[in-house]
């Protein structure tokens, strides 16, 4: 099989697209393809100065390497934070392979290091508040992106959500009637001034497998392991192998799923994030008067203290080069 | 004859595929054999080749296949 552009040796066929591209034509293809989401969904209008969450795995190594390698085109300043939940060798593992990332493409980072900060990793506090350790890490990789966010004048944080990890949770929050969380699955969220930053997915009609054949054909330090705690089947991850089937027989299928509900629907979401204000605690977002994790740590602990110290512990933090 | 090895990443295991008679099958038929599709794989050959589902696999091939899908 051989590439459509200059006949080399295919590695990837994407009949959604009615190509088979070589490993060069393939990487410019998925470059612009992000170039293009960033222009028709107005993700870097609001500020230059962007903060590229890594965790080591595919999608967002991924994204901090199309980024970097779009970043005098979008006149971006490029910052990349790793976030060490304290999950053990993964973690230690996964924080190896960014670090060696951030040297790779240049880019000024820091580490935000649970333990050290909060004083509880996502176990602990998980197995103390008897709350799901997934509900807890994304509730810690929130808070933590908007407090650096705000102690850095950060405009905009971008995060490696693929195309099939949109449509899952689309597909999950009706399933479950969850539609008040729909509006959070739109390609950017707005910034809030003074709040909280503007939040955007580039991958957003990057599927998975792309991603994968990126970080494998750019042998990027990934960690292609799974993370520990991830449960053995989850709705998510049998709504992605429906999708990919359908794909399989229908090409196209997943990207007029998305497109359709960021047009047809997403609109009427205009709102429903509700009403954002300061936590009354810590100052940082919150849809209540006090935030989710400031809520979490005071019924575990029965005082803030442990979120006020994270919070200076991340005002403390720098941006340094690799 | 007819057994292709195959390293499962993320899983990190080795499955045997055995087709009788063969020493070379396309990756789609390998793919068919583990019930994998092409739209939730990417295969490698010797470490760092990419192959596509029409290539041609040997036995004795060093193949992995990658799961894309992740999280949950
Ligand atoms: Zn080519
Ligand atoms: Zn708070």
């Amino acid at each position: 099989m051989y590439c459509k552009l200059c006949r080399c040796k295919a590695i990837i066929r994407l009949p959604y697209a009615k190509l088979s591209l070589c490993r060069k034509h393939f990487n410019e293809f998925i470059e612009r393809k992000v170039l293009k989401s960033i222009n028709r969904y107005h993700m870097v209008n609001s500020g230059r100065r962007v903060l590229v969450a890594v965790s080591g795995g595919k999608d967002s190594s991924t994204l901090l390497h199309i980024l970097s390698s779009l970043r005098s085109t979008l006149k971006l300043e490029l910052y990349g934070v790793y976030i060490d939940l304290g999950l053990g060798e993964y973690s230690k593992y996964s924080r190896e392979c960014v670090e060696k990332l951030f040297k790779t493409v240049n880019v000024e980072y820091t580490i935000i290091e649970l333990e050290k900060g909060l004083g509880y990793s996502v176990p602990k506090l998980s197995s103390l508040s008897k709350r799901p350790k997934c509900s807890i890490c994304g509730l810690i990789k929130r808070y933590t992106l908007n407090a650096i966010a705000l102690h850095n004048r950060i405009d905009i944080v971008a995060t490696g959500h693929t195309l099939d990890d949109v449509i899952a949770y689309i597909v999950k929050e009706f399933i479950t009637g969850n539609y008040s969380q729909l509006y959070k699955l739109k390609p950017k969220l707005d910034a809030i001034p003074g709040l909280m930053p503007s939040r955007i997915k580039p991958l957003i009609e990057v599927s998975e497998r792309e991603c994968l054949t990126y970080a494998i054909s750019n042998k990027l330090p990934v960690h292609y392991g799974e993370c520990p705690y991830s449960p053995e089947v989850s709705l998510e991850m049998e709504i992605k192998q429906f999708f990919n089937r359908l794909e399989v027989k229908h090409p196209g299928i997943k990207i007029q799923f998305l497109r359709k509900f960021v047009k047809e629907y997403s609109k009427s979401l205009e709102g429903s994030e509700g009403n954002i204000r300061k936590c009354s605690v810590c100052g940082l977002p919150s849809s209540s008067d006090i935030c989710a994790l400031c809520k979490l740590v005071g019924r575990v602990d029965g005082s803030y203290s442990r979120v006020l110290d994270f919070h200076k512990y991340i005002e403390g933090l720098e941006f340094k080069h690799p | 004859m007819g057994i292709f090895k195959v390293k499962i990443i993320p899983k990190n295991i080795v499955r045997e595929v055995n087709i009788p008679g063969r020493s070379e099958i396309k990756v789609y038929e390998l793919l068919e054999a583990l019930n994998f599709v092409v739209e939730e794989v990417v295969v490698t050959r010797g470490g760092s080749e990419i192959l596509t589902e029409y290539d041609t696999v040997r036995e004795g091939d060093d193949i992995v296949v990658f799961l894309a899908p992740s999280g949950g």
